[in-house]
């Protein structure tokens, strides 16, 4: 076995402990239970035919579910994998610190939030199936906009929790960042069409991806760069995570 | 024999406080060495900068020859034992265990021999959390075992348990290193603990490190003999007569013994018994934590 597959398997290894602890009940189960069925009774309320307006129906409450999912159980989780020292010990394998950073951040934010933003569209495929097939690729981009959206919600918790190693103090400061982020938004996007600022309203909207997916679909007013704001500021924040994880982290 | 761990001239701050103070200290193959020293004098952030789980302000730490703040290969070979055991709770043991092992290249034959060597059998199935104190620690063993480790640090193995599994876990740490030749590096501030297994002591205090040596070299080099004895007044006179340093402690009289005293102190033990002093018992007392670490700072 080489050194690079002997690399993945260690780290596939310490992922799926990682995961196992992230996905233990209750928690996702509960929230994925509750939240199909939230797929479900939006799409009975207002059946839809368009792919576009389906998806951002299902997707725009789960969303907040899933941040605060991710604020709870990733931010807060891994405070306290840091505080019970179970970090200390994914760190003594024989395992690069940033390989165990990036495990953490497949973990606790890009798996949570593939598989709660999937579930109601699952719900509504299943459902509203033979009107929205035609439109996958919409759904598909419309879901990879929201994953992009709660990636970015994630990378930023999961800095805060490597940086306070606080249980409380975590969760209470990613719920705080989150309602930070949504309101400046929304005040950027409100100041700036109020004062006719075109650049401020276009930054405060781009902050939020899946509506310039949705402007870009539905052939809507928007410029190329909106959607590259959220992926850009999710990996400046990776990378700020990265580098602090490897350059100055300490185990307590 | 070999050197498994280097430190040279450390030196650890947090803020204003030293937490290591330009400490070097070797631990070479196949030994069990004891790091000794009161809570605070610095022995977890020591082993938490010799595996490089913390970073150094300055001086060197190599591990298998290695620097392991930089480099993760130095901590091949090498497990840990943390004082709070802690390990994963979502998985049953023995299926944590299996993919730990897996992340050393081994197998489920792997984790049998860890389950069985640390005495984790029968309970392999439950959840780390349902196990008791003593077991927990058994199964940090365990999965500490995992690496086929030439080299285990402990921190305080034994201070989350009763007395019973205290000594369970020390002849642990001695038969692995008898049978397995594991070397060890153990930090307490138990001092009859450590002195069990291990084969060199280093102690800390305050950062630095204040004395090191053989436990006999260390601890026994000017002990005390507690006499216990019908009348230890009569007997502590006659001790004072011929010049040793004696105090009387109830039916104890506690003489200090220096080296080449020991003859003479037999025999006067020998003449007072003739006459009508009843002898009970007689040991040894080592220095406590607080003569070696008093000793260590007037060095």
């Amino acid at each position: 076995m080489s050194s690079w597959t002997g690399g993945l398997s260690r780290a596939y290894h310490v992922l799926y402990i990682d995961v196992s602890d992230v996905l233990r009940p209750p928690g996702l189960d509960v929230l994925v239970v509750l939240l199909a069925m939230l797929g479900a009774i939006l799409v009975s309320i207002q059946p839809v035919t368009s792919p576009i307006i389906a998806s951002r129906i299902a997707l725009d409450p789960t969303l907040i579910a899933t941040a605060l999912f991710l604020a709870i159980r990733s931010s807060a989780g891994l405070a306290t994998l840091i505080q019970n020292g179970i970090l200390s010990v994914y760190l003594t394998y024989p395992i690069h610190k940033v390989t165990v950073a990036v495990i953490l951040f497949v973990s606790r934010v890009v798996i949570p939030s593939a598989l709660i933003l999937a579930t109601p569209l699952a719900t509504i495929l299943i459902l509203l199936g033979p009107t929205l097939y035609k439109g996958l690729d919409v759904i598909l981009g419309m879901y990879l906009a929201f994953l992009f959206q709660s990636t970015l919600y994630g990378s930023i918790f999961i800095l805060i929790a490597v940086r306070v190693k606080s249980q409380a103090t975590s969760g209470i400061l990613s719920v705080a960042a989150y309602f930070t982020y949504t309101a400046l938004n929304l005040i950027l996007t409100g100041i700036g069409g109020a004062m006719g600022n075109d650049v401020v309203r276009r930054v405060g909207e781009a902050l939020y991806l899946p509506d310039i997916a949705y402007y870009a679909y539905s052939n809507l007013d928007h410029e190329v760069w909106q959607l590259t704001l959220v992926p850009t500021l999710t990996i400046l924040v990776l990378v700020t995570y990265l580098a602090y994880m490897s350059r100055r982290f300490e185990v307590l | 024999m070999g050197i498994i761990l280097r430190l040279s001239n450390v030196t650890k701050r947090f803020g204003l406080v030293r937490a290591l103070d330009n400490v070097s200290l070797e631990v070479r193959e196949g030994e069990v060495v004891g790091l000794l020293g009161p809570n605070g004098a610095g022995k977890t952030t020591l082993i938490k900068v010799s595996l490089g789980l913390m970073r150094r302000d300055s001086g060197l730490v190599l591990l298998n020859g290695l620097d392991p703040y930089v480099d993760p290969s130095a901590r091949a070979g090498v497990s840990v034992i943390f004082e709070r055991p802690s390990l994963p709770d979502s998985l049953r043991v023995k299926d944590l265990l299996f993919h730990v092992a897996r992340i050393y290249g081994g197998g489920l034959d792997d984790v049998r021999r860890a389950v069985k060597l640390a005495g984790l059998e029968g309970h392999e199935w439950k959840k780390f959390s349902e196990l008791s104190a003593g077991l927990k620690q058994r199964a940090a063993i365990a999965h500490a075992l995992l690496a086929n480790p030439r080299f285990i640090v402990a921190d305080e193995p034994t201070s989350n348990l009763d007395p019973v599994e205290r000594l369970r876990v020390l002849e642990l740490i001695a038969t692995l290193n008898r049978d397995e030749g594991i070397t060890f590096l153990i930090s307490s501030h138990v001092i009859p603990e450590v002195t069990r297994v291990s084969s060199r002591l280093v102690v800390m205090s305050r950062g630095r490190v204040v004395a090191s040596g053989s436990p006999s070299e260390l601890l026994y080099k000017n002990p005390v003999a507690r006499i216990r004895c019908s009348d230890p007044e009569k007997l502590a006179s006659m001790l004072e007569a011929s010049g040793f340093n004696v105090r009387v402690e109830g039916y104890n009289v506690l003489v200090e013994v220096r080296e080449g005293d020991y003859g003479a102190l037999l025999e006067l033990l020998t003449i007072a018994s003739r006459n009508g002093v009843f002898l009970m018992n007689v040991d040894f007392i080592g220095a406590t934590l607080e003569e070696l670490l008093s000793s260590g700072d007037s060095t």
